[in-house]
């Protein structure tokens, strides 16, 4: 399974406690952390000005990261200006990881329905009114979630919808449309 | 690229044996995957133990004090 973090949740896991540092842990344990150029200087500014952290971790982060796979420049940002990153992924990346995970919501709202993905959101803002997964994930446990994702990137969610077995979600089941 | 041989016991080497049939790899596969990954996770550890400290003195101790200020 590809997972594809945003830079936030790549920032916590990095150098704070909390869910994202086991969600980190896990994808680099289990699965495939592919990240891209603006999401790695976007990464760099926030470790380095806001977390003031020392040059040479943020470069081992960095380094760490890239080991694990960049993709390419965006090829057009003006279809999705407001989501930058939704089309930072040239079309082969897109064939190739038809299923992921993301952290941002609009994010993995937008890839899906611009390439017809099957997405898991996996995110606990709320700043979008019109994909507020939030209320659904907040209660759950990300590694688990991640843990939980099949090759294909299908979701077997056991505990999200139905705690006594697991389903297959339809593309958007979590983005509340 | 460089070789390296290694002495298995035979309980780990029949679950070697079984990952790579399972998953349609060689026995080298599996094992050079899971030794990437292994040293993956060890590098993350480390740069998270130097990383905290410096965090948490510049006032982000968990999640959602980035989430806070990291859109």
């Amino acid at each position: 399974m590809k997972v594809f973090l945003d830079t936030n949740v790549l920032a916590s896991g990095i150098a704070t406690r909390g869910l994202c540092s086991e969600l980190l842990e896990c994808v680099i344990h289990d699965h495939e952390l592919p990240t891209c150029q603006p999401v790695l200087r976007e990464l760099e500014g926030v470790l380095i000005e806001k977390l003031r952290l020392p040059e040479a971790v943020v470069a081992g982060s960095l380094a760490l990261l890239k080991a694990e796979g960049t993709l390419s420049p965006a090829t057009n940002t003006s279809a999705f200006p407001a989501m930058a990153h939704a089309t930072i992924a040239p079309p082969e990346f897109h064939r190739k990881h038809r299923g992921f995970a993301s952290g941002d919501v609009p994010y993995s709202t937008d890839i899906a329905n611009a390439h017809a993905w099957r997405t898991i959101v996996v995110s606990r803002r709320t700043n979008t009114p019109k994909y507020d997964a939030k209320a659904k994930v907040d209660a759950f446990d990300w590694p688990e979630i991640i843990g939980s994702l099949d090759a294909d990137g299908t979701a077997v969610l056991p505990r999200l919808l139905d705690r006594g077995r697991g389903h297959q979600l339809p593309q958007r089941a979590l983005t509340g449309e | 690229m460089g070789t390296l041989t290694m002495r298995l016991d035979e309980k780990l080497e029949r679950e070697l044996a079984r990952l790579a049939k399972r998953t349609g790899r060689s026995k080298s596969e599996v094992a050079r995957e899971a030794l990437r990954r292994q040293l993956s996770i060890q590098r993350f550890r480390a740069l998270r133990r130097e990383a905290m400290p410096y965090a948490a003195a510049a006032g982000y101790l968990t999640d959602e004090d980035v989430f806070r200020d990291v859109s």
